[in-house]
């Protein structure tokens, strides 16, 4: 999975997902784990 | 910089607009080559589309540079290569920002995602308009299931791909959304009802389909010579389906002749989560491989960070 992010510039919203965000358990739609 | 580079660049500058301005463009990087050499002349010839990818984003000068640039290259290249080609019928302006989204940003909850805590982190189980699903683990402050959900996806017909704008409201709020909405056909969906086909000024024409709890408007063009058929419209209403997921977030399906884009293809499903206060905070989550590219380490994660506003990454997934 591939994320993008945007903020207002002087933000931190960008870091805080980057250090805080994790992504579990995908599953594709016929039944895959996702990568 | 090399021209994938560019390229992903560029996509990820398209992703991170806001949906109408990119919706726009989308339709015209789907558009059949030498439609799209002379919608993207127009595009970049016309200030206020122009301002709309630039503005909300404050692209560096240099990409838009690098951009106009391949664009005027790539258009140029195209029309030699089709100066032997029947002329396309021209373009439409640029659809202005939507007003649907915005009343939407600013007004209703709309839908909100259900959550549930785990070790002191939430966990926000999501679901991709393909099905693909996944949860999404953070710390409470980040309060990601706060912000303003909103699915997307397109497809492709026999000749012809549009993608779609995704509201988390009624049918019938968005388009009484529009004070001058205007409906110019129904076409039987084979169930017994009927999808309208709407002029919703100043945003444009769109199919209207009501799913679940969400509103999905199938984009076409204002131009006729570049609208799909009536038959063609007839199909969507037909073969085009969705339905609330069991945790309420949108599921998408076609069938054949019609295909949706699948997870990792141009304009393929994907999840925004957009701020509610009017900021520019957002995340848009892409279904599908990820190929980790940047020269940024952060928290083990491989970053793409042009600027202080805009980050791109692949995420790890711990199974």
């Amino acid at each position: 999975m591939t994320v993008h992010a945007t903020q207002e510039p002087g933000d931190t919203f960008i870091d805080d997902v980057l250090r805080g965000l994790e992504v579990r358990d995908v599953t594709a739609p016929h039944g895959e784990r996702g990568s | 910089m090399r021209p994938d580079e560019l390229e992903r660049h560029l996509r990820q500058r398209l992703d991170a607009l806001v949906p109408a301005p990119r919706a726009e463009l989308l339709h015209v990087l789907m558009l059949p080559d030498f439609e799209r050499a002379e919608r993207i002349a127009e595009f970049w010839s016309h200030p206020q589309s122009r301002a709309f990818a630039a503005e909300p984003l404050r692209v560096s000068a240099g990409l838009i540079r690098c951009v106009r640039t391949r664009y005027l290259v790539l258009a140029f290249g195209v029309l030699v290569s089709a100066a032997c080609a029947e002329p396309s019928g021209g373009g439409t302006p640029p659809a202005p920002p939507s007003t649907a989204v915005d009343a939407a940003a600013e007004g209703d909850s709309g839908f909100m995602p259900s959550t549930y805590v785990e070790g002191g982190s939430v966990v926000m189980p999501i679901t991709f308009p393909d099905g693909t699903t996944a949860k999404l683990v953070y710390p409470p402050e980040l309060d990601l299931s706060g912000m303003r959900v909103q699915p997307y996806s397109s497809g492709y017909g026999p000749g012809f791909a549009r993608d779609f704008l995704v509201l988390d409201k009624p049918i019938d709020d968005v388009i009484g959304g529009y004070e001058q909405a205007e409906l110019l056909a129904d076409y039987g969906d084979g169930h017994g009802g009927t999808v309208g086909f709407w002029r919703l000024p100043p945003d444009g024409l769109y199919l209207a389909f009501q799913y679940g709890s969400w509103t999905v408007l199938v984009y076409e063009y204002a131009e006729e010579g570049a609208q799909m058929s009536d038959e063609d419209r007839a199909l969507w209403a037909t073969n085009f389906h969705g339905r609330d997921a069991e945790d309420g977030f949108l599921l998408l399906e076609a069938e054949p002749p019609l295909r949706l884009a699948r997870a990792g293809e141009h304009a393929g499903p994907e999840l925004g989560l957009w701020s509610r206060n009017g900021d520019s905070r957002a995340l848009s989550l892409y279904a599908g491989e990820c190929t980790p590219y940047g020269d940024e380490k952060v928290n083990g994660l491989t970053v793409d960070r042009e600027s202080e506003d805009f980050a791109a990454w692949s995420c790890p997934m711990r199974r």
